[in-house]
């Protein structure tokens, strides 16, 4: 009986995609040798690295419940441009953060809300508060950065830890968190319920409205706590932060092992294919030279994944 | 020698032998009625002749050729329309667009000719003297001109062999008037009308013949004349229900668990006065439509309650969702267990805690995985869900039965005092079937009160304690269950149909 509790803890891909990242790091050492494990190559990879961690971890929620949420790009940008603006105004550090994440926190409840209360496609909704949030963020600066920064605030980011960036160290750390959570946590597991069948969780007794809203509002702290890491890590505030960046998030969620009609998810496989994405497109700019690319390779992961997830959940047996 | 010809067609799904060695035989220029209880294989019959599911074996005859039907294009072709019971009509597009989907008449380069389009739909109506604008959107008409418009679609492909599927089920009286003087004017056509229906009153007003199925299989027909509702009804039952179910409850007089008193919800059910008692199981029949799903929705706290008061173990008390019913005691047991059931694409033991979660966490709202093993393997166990090391399989490949045993597991894992369960056994196989039974009887055993919904008569008379039978949302009798027949329950339930005519 102890298959049962690994079923209900470890995805077998997660195992796939680690034995993926491997091999890829072998091959490319083997061809490109100190081309390619250069700790200049290297950070290069993991550069973008950490938000992409964070933005996946919170798509990767929003995911389980079968929903979508394009926003996320643009709630970094913005919790970025509020958090530095307030700075720039001579605000304290630890009262822009606050309000950063209280923004944050409230766009997703707003999302949650259209979703489930008004019954908005996932897709509209967070497509059109994308819109939404990139337009107020060129508002607020009215194109312009926002610089002069205290000193302090870029050292969040940049600071390091036995060698560590902080950043890297912060979303990792959530990333775990919501991992460990993910599993034993009730509030998160009743997700996966919502996501697999929205009717018969309401009728089961679980709260379907204010689970999705939750998830919503997860995904887009997230989303904020992201926003604060790059605008600290290029002591700046600039409304084009986090462009595309939903494009990574989906495609690192669902190759991970979060399927597009809800229901699955799993963190640990987000983390891996977060990692898997920037590890392609490392690999294409060293074979092509252009990182131009990139973008062009994020849909393309995108579309590989989902077409696999679709494979995936034709093959599986349905009952009678 | 008949238009329509069925010999011998045998047909099972799984282990479930659906239609045993049934021979039937159609006329030209007649109106044949199909009828039997749910489960029959009324529309597994109809669907073989529209060459939507193919019979094991067996044939069908056209015009004294063989014609075995693969696929409805096979039937169409044939001349075979089948009219469904839900409406498949776009509805924004106009009446002539959906009359002739897909086949407007198209000029040299592609384009529609709407005049031709507007004026062949005009002809098309015209032959069965309705008068219609073929350029109004579907979505404007009454559901009887809907349902027109359906058959006139169907008329215009060459069809001479027409099947009705329950084709009153959302019309009002006069609408339904209309479509039966519809029907008699096709019939004198010289077209084949193949009807089905549960309301016994309009077989009898309209049916030259009525061929009678029970179980699968073919008991007989009644030609024009011998045609009456009382005939009918015993050939549809007429069983032997010896020994298959429990035994009835051993305490009658328990304490009463639940007391709706007017119970009403605008459209859907009036003044629904009914008491369950700790101990028994309460039947309540009805035709679909009767109200019944709705009624236990709405005390399930998963819809509304416009007016009338419930009170639950003594207490008055309004639900505001199923959340709040189930931490008070209720669960209700939907009909549709893989809609609104189960998580289908989630193991059995997730299944099995889904409604109970909160029993399982500790103070930090972690959750308890060996705790939930633990309880899920009690329940896989104590039900008898198959295969017994289940718990870590995923629903979706259970069978129908126990799947619907997982989901018995997930009220029980709540410790209700008022169990609703909505059609308990539909879609499952007989073995199943006793054991949810029995596992009902215990239930009650134990001191819950149980209400059971179900269109299945042998199943309401073979295991309910009292039977409350619903008719248009009201409820129009509670029976005592001991001398009764399916006879006196269904001509409760179908008592005030005969008045509309």
């Amino acid at each position: 009986m102890t298959s049962v509790r690994n079923k209900w803890l470890i995805s077998s891909r997660s195992t796939t995609l680690l034995l993926l990242i491997i091999t890829i790091f072998v091959i490319m050492s083997a061809i490109k040798g100190s081309l390619f494990y250069s700790s200049k190559n290297l950070s290069s990879i993991f550069s973008n690295l950490s938000y992409d961690m964070l933005l996946a971890c919170g798509m990767t929620f929003v995911l389980i419940l079968g929903g979508i949420d394009l926003s996320v790009g643009s709630v970094l940008a913005f919790t970025g441009i509020v958090v530095t603006t307030l700075l720039r105004n001579g605000e304290s550090i630890a009262f822009a953060i606050g309000l950063g994440l209280l923004v944050s926190m409230l766009i997703g409840t707003t999302n949650g809300l259209l979703v489930s209360v008004f019954n908005i496609a996932p897709f509209i909704a967070t497509l059109a508060m994308m819109s939404v949030f990139r337009g107020m963020s060129y508002v607020m600066t009215s194109g312009y950065f926002v610089v002069g920064l205290p000193e302090v605030y870029s050292s969040i980011a940049r600071g390091s830890l036995l060698g560590i960036s902080n950043k890297i160290i912060i979303s990792v750390g959530i990333m775990a968190i919501l991992s460990f959570l993910s599993i034993k946590h009730v509030s998160i597991r009743r997700m996966f319920y919502v996501g697999n069948n929205y009717n018969a969780a309401f009728l089961s007794g679980i709260s379907a409205r204010k689970t999705t809203i939750l998830g919503y509002m997860i995904c887009s702290i997230l989303a904020g706590i992201a926003g604060i890491l790059i605008t600290s890590s290029f002591d700046m505030g600039q409304a084009s932060f986090g462009v595309g960046y939903e494009m990574r998030a989906i495609s690192a969620a669902v190759i991970g092992g979060a399927s597009m009609s809800g229901g699955e998810g799993d963190f640990i496989g987000t983390a891996l294919g977060v990692i898997l994405v920037a590890l392609v497109n490392n690999v294409f700019i060293m074979f092509n030279g252009s990182p131009n690319w990139s973008t062009a390779i994020s849909g393309i992961m995108l579309i590989v994944a989902v077409a696999l997830d679709i494979l995936r959940s034709k093959r599986r047996p349905q009952g009678i | 020698m008949g238009l329509l010809e069925l010999k011998n067609i045998n047909k099972s799904f799984a282990d479930n032998l659906v239609l045993s060695d049934v021979s039937l035989s159609f006329h030209a220029g007649e109106i044949h009625s199909i009828v039997g209880e749910n489960g029959a294989g009324k529309s597994t019959l109809m669907k073989i002749i529209g060459g939507i599911y193919r019979a094991d074996s067996g044939a069908v005859y056209l015009n004294g050729k063989l014609a075995n039907m693969r696929n409805p294009i096979d039937a169409y072709r044939a001349g075979i329309g089948i009219v469904h019971q839900e409406l498949s009509l776009a509805d924004n597009m106009t009446v002539a667009q959906n009359v002739f989907a897909n086949r407007e008449p198209i000029g040299p380069i592609g384009f529609v000719r709407w005049k031709k389009l507007y004026q062949d739909t005009e002809n098309e109506f015209q032959k069965i003297g309705v008068a219609i604008k073929p350029d109004v959107l579907v979505k404007t008409l009454s559901i009887g001109m809907q349902q027109i418009v359906e058959i006139v679609k169907v008329l215009s492909q060459n069809i001479n062999i027409l099947i009705f599927d329950e084709p009153t089920s959302a019309l009002s009286d006069s609408e339904a008037q209309n479509m039966f003087s519809l029907l008699v004017k096709l019939k004198e056509q010289g077209k084949l009308i193949i009807f089905i229906s549960h309301k016994l009153n309009e077989v009898c007003h309209i049916s030259d013949r009525v061929s009678v199925l029970r179980d699968g299989k073919y008991i007989g027909t009644l030609e024009h004349g011998e045609i009456e509702e009382d005939r009918i009804i015993s050939m549809m039952v007429g069983r032997d229900l010896s020994n298959l179910y429990p035994p009835k409850s051993s305490k009658l007089n328990g304490d009463i668990v639940l007391e709706t008193k007017n119970l009403s919800r605008v459209d859907k059910f009036h003044d629904v006065s009914i008491t369950v008692r700790s101990g028994e199981i309460l039947g309540i029949f009805g035709l679909v439509g009767a109200g019944r799903t709705e009624f236990a929705y709405s005390l399930f706290g998963a819809d509304r309650i416009d007016s009338g008061k419930v009170t639950f173990e003594g207490e008055d008390v309004t639900f505001k969702s199923p959340t709040d019913a189930i931490a008070k005691g209720v669960c209700y047991l939907s009909e549709d267990r893989k809609r609104l059931g189960l998580f289908v694409n989630m193991i059995v033991a997730n299944n099995i805690v889904a409604s109970s979660l909160k029993k399982f966490i500790n103070r930090s709202g972690f959750l308890e995985f060996d705790k939930m093993q633990v309880v899920s393997l009690e329940y896989v166990e104590r039900l008898n869900i198959q295969p017994a090391n289940c718990i870590s399989n995923y629903v979706s490949n259970l069978s129908g039965g126990n799947q619907q045993k997982v989901l018995l597991a997930k009220w029980i894992t709540t410790n209700p005092k008022l169990l609703i369960v909505d059609e308990p056994t539909r879609g499952v196989d007989v073995g199943a079937k006793a054991k949810i039974h029995s596992i009902l009887r215990d239930l009650a055993e134990a001191g819950l009160g149980i209400i059971m919904i179900s269109s299945e008569l042998p199943e309401i008379l073979g295991l309910s304690d009292r039977v409350a039978v619903m008719n248009n949302g009201k409820l129009i009798t509670v029976l005592d269950n001991n001398d009764l027949s399916e006879e006196m329950i269904l001509n409760k339930a179908f008592n005030k149909h005969v008045v509309g005519l």
